[in-house]
């Protein structure tokens, strides 16, 4: 009863919006004073809308917040905040052509925005922040990403606990250009199904499950992204002709499933310039075909690389340096793969073309004995495990190799190497030797 | 106090054995060797140069506590000098406590010299480990040091003479470090599928080179490595309660082992 007056102002600046779009003429510019509004919002013929100020829109409804029926709209420098829990609409959904989103932070318990037979629109400079909070780690051991083919998009249950939804979603969806935003805390930072020809261009993806989730595309373009601390940062499934290009993947490795890049059953595709840093594993490549992976830079990972059951892929010039295993392949007999860089080669250039005479060898033993049983991947890097590989690759001639690996890498970058605490090293340094002296000295002397 | 005064006793002894001043010799040419190789490479969190350095300390440092340890045991019987001891009022308990407690000094001695010298030297050179590597890498040989020595003191009240300690030695480091895996790999090939996970979760406890490297290498934060069977585990070993548990099992591991060292000593 209280509220009745606030209620009324927040209805008369919904209805206020909603009328004023209602009134206006196709092509018109409407500036939108600031204040607060309430949704949803349709819009349904082109229109430019301009907030002046901070405009925040709140979504009581069960609708989604702003709804475009339209082509050509315009929308600048709203913010929207939707409460609706485990809704199947976004808190904005685009049904149309050209449009134009720019400058627009969602606040949102679901899905950000979702363009739905969607074509040519773009969206840039939009923050897109979940708002969902995360379960306890333990509750959710990841995911499977055999498991997830099988099950297409997720549909959020509808019980009491609030499901992530994506940042920005794209079904059916073609040519349209997405650039410049930020998903935080979503469950696919950006996910497109069955859409072909979009441009997904510096966008950062951070504490999300997949950063970059690409489902049945084609001719998909992502390059210049950046996303960290994801499950995976970009996954790529039953897609051809896909450009990824200069991405910076960083520190997805908390999950047991994580990965920086990865790849099943694509074909025909390009990876190059890719910085994969401090991931699980860097770069994985399951049934995939005709893949070019060129001049990626894969450091700290814990696996630099994984192929499986690949062919006729290209890997070369590629940098790899200080993962815990370098490369693994399984049942990839015929890439094609020599000319990158292996930071721990035993190499040896006997003719001077800057190439080693003697191959870098990935080893197939961990895959297979750990495909086949999953619980010895305890052995991961044991003292005894490392023995024994070693005794199961000398000689083999069947692992796959890098015949003529660079001996050194193609671009020397400046490593910041220690440095800083040095003297905090020499200060615990001093005191151990001072320690285990005195006890030496004292020991040897007291009588 | 008779355990003060082994302990005393036994840190000059074993200041006085010219095997520690070798093993110190070696440990110190180690540790500048780690150095060398991590001024090459990078040092955050789990990396390749961290897991070879784990590998190498795993190597090394279980062997030489057990030789160390258990020939200083076995002396005691080739000398006569426990037929000396026992005449005096003194338990078997506080003697091998006592023995621990000594052999443990100077074998942190050797392990401090030889990272002080290498942290010391890396700093006038310009390119040292960082102070929380070198203390990570310290704490993670203190770990095994502490561990090994127990079975040490075990495989010392089992043998009679220096030989015999040297060839259970030699057994138990290659069991234990090189042998493991392959070992379980083709005894769990015996049981159906679904024990394997159950079966090597228990046995990894009853290595502690194993369960102190799975304990470190989550530490770093490379946790998320062993896959998805052992997610459950690595985010529980990851917090408190883990370095509690994680202390827990240590001192459970000293102290049985400890406790069969002493009646095997005194059955004799």
């Amino acid at each position: 009863m209280f509220l009745v007056p606030i209620g009324i102002r927040a209805a008369e600046g919904a209805n206020n919006l909603q009328a004023m779009l209602d009134q206006a003429r196709p092509g018109d510019t409407i500036s939108i004073p600031e204040g607060d509004y309430e949704g949803p919002i349709q819009i349904t013929k082109p229109l430019v809308l301009l907030a002046k100020g901070n405009v925040k829109l709140t979504n009581p409804s069960d609708e989604a917040a702003v709804t475009i029926q339209s082509d050509n709209v315009t929308i600048q420098g709203i913010k929207i905040v939707d409460k609706r829990v485990n809704s199947e609409d976004a808190s904005l959904v685009i049904w149309g052509n050209q449009n134009v989103l720019e400058q627009i932070v969602i606040e949102t318990m679901g899905t950000g925005i979702q363009l739905r037979e969607a074509n040519s629109n773009t969206l840039h400079n939009i923050q897109v922040i979940g708002k969902v909070k995360e379960r306890g780690a333990g509750s959710d051991p990841g995911h499977d990403h055999s498991k997830h083919l099988t099950k297409g998009q997720e549909t959020p249950k509808s019980n009491v606990i609030a499901q992530k939804g994506n940042g920005i979603d794209l079904y059916d969806s073609h040519q349209n250009r997405i650039i410049a935003n930020q998903v935080t805390n979503a469950f696919d930072g950006i996910y497109v199904e069955r859409s072909n020809g979009n441009e997904i261009t510096q966008n950062h993806v951070e504490k999300s499950r997949y950063g970059y989730h690409f489902m049945g595309t084609s001719g998909s373009i992502l390059a210049e992204n950046t996303g960290s601390e994801n499950v995976t940062g970009a996954m790529l499934m039953e897609t051809t002709k896909a450009a990824v290009l200069g991405n910076q993947l960083l520190k997805q490795q908390k999950n047991p499933n994580s990965q920086g890049i990865l790849l099943y059953e694509v074909t025909n595709s390009k990876l190059e310039g890719n910085q994969i840093e401090g991931n699980r594993v860097g770069l994985y490549l399951e049934r995939s075909e005709g893949i070019t992976v060129r001049q990626n830079q894969l450091k700290l990972n814990f696996i630099g690389m994984q192929l499986l059951n690949s062919r006729d892929n290209v890997l070369t010039e590629n940098v790899f340096v200080s993962n815990v295993i370098q490369a693994q392949a399984q049942d990839s007999t015929t890439d094609r793969l020599d000319g990158n860089y292996w930071d721990n080669l035993q190499g040896l250039d006997v003719n001077g073309d800057a190439r080693s005479d003697l191959p870098y060898e990935m080893n197939p033993f961990y895959l297979g004995l750990t495909d086949a049983v999953p619980p010895y991947q305890l052995f991961f890097q044991a003292p005894g495990f490392v023995f024994l590989e070693g005794l199961f690759t000398n000689g083999t001639g069947t692992t796959i190799r890098d015949a003529a690996p660079l001996m050194n890498p193609p671009e020397i970058r400046a490593h910041d190497v220690g440095g800083g605490s040095s003297w905090l090293t020499g200060i615990l340094g001093a005191l151990l030797l001072l320690g285990s002296g005195s006890i030496i000295y004292t020991g040897v002397r007291k009588q | 106090m008779h355990i003060n005064l082994i302990a005393k006793r036994e840190v000059k002894v074993g200041f006085r054995n010219p095997w520690s001043y070798s093993f110190m010799a070696l440990f110190s040419l180690f540790s500048l060797g780690l150095l060398v190789i991590q001024s090459q490479s990078y040092m955050q969190g789990y990396t390749y140069t961290t897991g070879t350095m784990l590998n190498l300390i795993l190597y090394l440092l279980p062997l030489m506590t057990m030789l160390l340890s258990s020939f200083s045991l076995t002396a005691e019987k080739e000398e006569g000098s426990w037929q000396l001891l026992s005449t005096y009022a003194m338990t078997t308990s506080s003697f091998l406590l006592g023995k621990y407690l000594g052999q443990a000094v100077v074998l942190i001695s050797i392990v401090s010299f030889g990272y002080g010298l290498s942290g010391l030297a890396g700093a006038l050179l310009g390119k040292s480990f960082s102070a929380t590597t070198l203390l990570f890498l310290f704490v993670f040989s203190l770990c095994i040091i502490l561990l090994f020595l127990g079975i040490a003191l075990l495989i010392g009240a089992l043998s009679r003479n220096r030989w015999q300690a040297l060839t259970m030695g030699v057994s138990i480091w290659f069991f234990y470090i090189l042998a493991w895996p392959t070992l379980l790999i083709s005894l769990l090939s015996f049981v159906p599928y679904t024990w394997i996970k159950p079966i090597l979760q228990v046995v990894t406890l009853l290595n502690p080179a194993e369960f102190v490297r799975v304990f470190s290498v989550a530490r770093l934060g490379g946790g998320s490595i062993f896959g998805p069977e052992y997610y459950k585990w690595m985010y529980w070993v990851d917090s408190p309660l883990g370095d509690m548990c994680f202390v827990a099992l240590c001192l459970a591991w000293i102290g049985v082992t400890l406790y069969i060292a002493i009646k095997a000593w005194e059955r004799r």
